[in-house]
């Protein structure tokens, strides 16, 4: 692990505080910070930040609604497909959506059909809110996946205490369940942030690196000898990516720890 | 407080009857208990109280008030369950004020009854912590704070000694019971202990398949059992092979009244003769009597359980003190007399 | 109150009919693209095209063969790590499974890079080094999963019992404890052969012809070939997923009970 893990990693950090010549500069966070890689850092964190949230509010009911639905064929099959779409997910999702989406997508033909032309507004799957509706396709299933666990594992018998107390369904939710869950939630929240921010596969294969992320930045700067300079910024965007990263991930550890105590 | 009482219920969960013609009556202030062993209903009955559940059929009663169709958060109930009930956001002091906010008392009254019931319950340094940092007898006393500090109509213990260790259980039996006297709450304890049911109870009921066999004080309970299901299920019981003639019985050579609560099936002629290891004594020698061997003795303390093998081949146990058990070594040979006038029979 | 119920319970297979639908509706608009052609039928042609590419069926075996390499290189090193771990330093455990999340902390592409750009030669000259960088790459899955597994059972007990009957080690992890952790070890399983299976960073920026590097490419021209294959790896994985899951569920009463 220190070879495969701890070798990259200081190389990252070496490599960002040189330039191609090899002499120390700072030059490479002068770059990031600005222009389009600035942008491209803005852009990253929109993206995940709103991925995050969509994901978070909308595998929340999910999670409730599966869980209350005592379907326990359903919770296994939607807890493996989950499995499959957060880790597999990338590319073959891009291309999924290709298909549903696209100028031609099958979808797109019924909308126009229905009289609905996507596209007549200069929308396409490939601007920001089409990566964002692909990047919910992992995002939400990695919500459920760590969620309905955390569903199943409510005590029915904090609802019954609540309600033998004279709380109202209302106050129950808002005085017990949402304090003992909002830990968890927050935690959650980072590490979809932190999934979405590090994803890069999905980004490439559906634009083609038209849609300037931040991995797909480094990813040209690496494939592409052009630039002055250019591995040595790559790997300044990667410390910046480690540090946004990181920070959620470590963050989402913390928070985690602290509600699992709770959980004992 | 409150005379609380179940009218004929009838609750079924799919295909399984789970309370079968049920009433119970819980005077006002008196502490009942539901004994029986898992599946046998109790906790359908006590959560159909608590209006967690809705029966089948059958009415509940709050002295002449039917809450029937009352929810659980209307009903003034406090609930005690198994584990894992208090709020694990709050600390022990919250945990307890919730039913007061719930019923939007004034501050410094909350604050009143907290410290008050904390002055009872005897936790008050640990009043601040959180529910993960207290033990599970803790727990279990910070839950029934906040049960009773609202001063509930009736207290429902929903099995709530059952994770415990027994030190810390039998304290806790004792500390339920002596606040349950000082507040005078109407109390439903629902258990599979039956030491804890007689021991803390007024009235104990014995639960069997949906059915209630019978409800009585502990003490009739054990002495006069209402039926061999009964009498097997409270207290140790020997069952020893007889022979009945008529509504006589022969036990060691000697002939007893059959107990008019006994279970015989005309098409059955095998018996078993139902004596609680107390109502048997034993003597040396082979005079009267069955005889049996001494095969061991268990040492409880001021009594000694001793077990022997009567000649028939089936073994027993009889309840002597300790002293007297010492007579009676492993090997000899004795004999044994039941204390009559009547003895519990039930077909096999 | 029970038309407060009946509300509730509509919304709730509400939830469950849109999130089925969220799920599933890609799926069947992409298996139509995929396979229907433009006169309206169903045709297999797009996956006679894919098994005539030996470009994509070649990267389709390398993939499953790196897979199984992952697995088992990740099954090698774990399941008696894990196990030591539990036996021997539990205090330990808190540390440990902070330590296997700081892959999640580096992200793919970054990790990528730094290979790139560390790593000696010998290690860039085959796709199968790629295991070793996959290993690390699914290791805070597999080790959750493992842990998981083995927090659940009384493994102190479990060990001393089996040594006082004389069993060694190597006899107590393979009569004992590993059958008792088989749900884990097939959990960690999935969640690796589905990461390797869909793992781009690395294999773009190696320049590795894996199935995703490929099919990526592949999209880019002939698109219904690559929907298709796009459609049926994930379903594929899926259904697979499902049945081992089926299969594994007798073991995971055992282990309970």
């Amino acid at each position: 692990m220190a070879l495969f893990l701890g070798l990259p990693l200081v190389t990252i950090v070496r490599f960002s505080f040189l330039n191609s010549q090899n002499e120390f500069t700072l030059n490479n966070f002068t770059t990031i910070t600005s222009g389009i890689y600035r942008d491209a850092f803005i852009l990253s964190f929109e993206l995940s930040a709103l991925s995050a949230t969509l994901s978070l509010i909308f595998g929340f009911f999910f999670a409730f609604a599966l869980v209350h639905s005592n379907l326990k064929f359903l919770q296994q099959a939607v807890s493996t497909a989950s499995g499959v779409l957060a880790n597999t997910g990338g590319v073959p999702l891009a291309f999924m959506f290709i298909a549903v989406l696209g100028t031609y997508g099958t979808l797109t033909g019924w909308l126009k059909g229905a009289g609905i032309n996507l596209y007549g507004g200069g929308w396409t799957i490939y601007s920001f809110t089409g990566l964002l509706i692909v990047y919910l396709y992992f995002q939400v299933p990695l919500m459920v996946l760590i969620f309905l666990p955390v569903v199943s594992n409510i005590k029915k018998e904090w609802a019954e205490a609540a309600q033998s107390l004279g709380a109202s369904q209302l106050t129950y939710w808002r005085k017990v369940l949402l304090p003992i869950l909002t830990p968890q939630l927050l935690a959650l929240f980072l590490l979809l942030f932190a999934n979405s921010f590090a994803a890069y596969a999905t980004a490439a294969a559906l634009t083609s690196g038209s849609l300037a992320l931040v991995p797909v930045q480094i990813a040209s700067l690496i494939a592409s000898n052009v630039q002055v300079d250019g591995a040595n910024t790559a790997m300044a965007l990667g410390l910046g990516m480690v540090i946004c990263v990181g920070l959620s991930t470590i963050g989402y550890a913390l928070l985690e720890k602290r509600s699992s105590r709770w959980r004992a | 407080m409150s005379l609380v009482t179940m009218v004929n219920m009838r609750k079924e969960f799919g295909k399984t009857v789970a309370l079968d013609d049920f009433s119970l009556t819980i005077p006002e202030g008196s502490l009942v208990s539901l004994l029986g062993p898992s599946g046998c209903g109790k906790t359908t009955a006590l959560r159909i109280l608590a209006g967690l559940l809705k029966p089948d059929k059958g009415r509940t009663m709050f002295d002449s008030v039917d809450v029937s169709a009352t929810p659980a958060s209307q009903r003034d109930i406090g609930m005690v369950f198994q584990a894992y009930s208090l709020f694990p956001n709050m600390s022990a002091r919250s945990n307890v004020e919730f039913g007061l906010r719930t019923r939007k008392m004034a501050a410094d009254q909350i604050k009143k009854k907290v410290d008050d019931i904390f002055e009872i319950i005897g936790l008050g340094e640990h009043q601040n912590k959180y529910p993960f940092q207290l033990s599970g007898g803790q727990q279990q006393r910070v839950a029934l704070a906040r049960a009773i500090v609202i001063r509930p109509k009736v207290l429902l213990l929903d099995e709530p000694l059952s994770a415990l260790d027994a030190q810390v259980r039998n304290q806790l039996r004792d500390e339920i019971r002596r606040v349950q006297l000082e507040f005078g709450i109407t109390t439903l304890f629902v258990t599979h202990d039956q030491e804890e049911a007689m021991t803390i109870s007024d009235q104990v009921g014995v639960m069997h398949q949906g059915r209630l066999l019978q409800i009585d004080k502990p003490q009739i309970v054990y002495d006069l059992p209402a039926n061999p299901i009964v009498a097997r299920f409270v207290g140790a019981m020997n069952e020893i092979p007889v022979q009945i003639g008529g509504s006589k019985v022969t036990l060691f050579g000697e002939t007893f009244d059959i107990a008019p609560r006994s279970q015989l099936s005309p098409s059955s002629n095998s018996h078993l003769a139902l004596v609680r290891p107390e109502a048997l004594t034993l003597s040396r020698g082979t005079s009267q009597g069955g005889r049996a061997t001494v095969l061991r003795s268990s040492f409880l303390g001021a009594t000694s359980l001793v077990h022997v093998k009567l000649d028939s081949g089936t073994q027993i146990s009889v309840h002597l003190s300790a002293h007297a058990a010492l007579e009676f070594p492993a090997g000899q040979t004795v004999s044994v007399q039941a204390n009559g006038p009547q003895i519990l029979v039930a077909s096999q | 109150m029970a038309s407060l119920k009946t509300i509730r319970s509509t919304a709730q297979y509400l939830v469950i009919f849109i999130g089925i639908g969220f799920f599933a509706l890609p799926i069947y608009a992409s298996t139509i693209f995929a396979f229907q052609s433009s006169d309206g039928s169903f045709s297999i042609e797009p996956l006679r095209k894919a098994g005539e590419n030996e470009e994509l069926m070649e990267s389709l075996l390398l993939t499953l063969n790196i897979a199984a390499g992952t697995v088992i290189l990740t099954l090698l090193l774990l399941v008696p790590t894990v196990a030591y771990i539990h036996l021997v330093i539990p205090h330990a455990r808190g540390w440990i499974e902070f330590l296997t999340l700081t892959p999640l902390v580096i992200p793919p592409i970054v990790q990528g890079v730094g290979y790139l750009y560390s790593m000696p030669t010998q290690l860039k000259a085959t796709p199968y080094a790629l295991i070793f960088a996959y290993v690390i790459l699914a290791l805070p899955f597999s080790y959750r999963s493992l842990d998981a597994a083995f927090a659940s059972l009384d493994i102190r007990t479990l060990y001393d019992a089996s040594t006082s009957l004389g069993a060694n080690f190597i006899t107590v992890m393979r009569k004992v404890l590993i059958p008792n952790v088989l749900p884990g070890i097939y959990s960690a399983v999935f969640l690796t052969i589905a990461l390797v299976l869909g793992e781009f960073a690395y294999a773009s920026l190696l320049l590795w012809d894996t199935f995703p590097t490929v099919l990526a490419v592949a999209g880019m021209s002939g698109a219904s070939t690559a929907v298709a294959l796009s459609v049926l790896s994930l379903v594929g994985v899926w259904l697979l997923l499902n049945a081992i899951t089926l299969l594994s569920k007798p073991t995971k009463q055992v282990a309970r009970s």
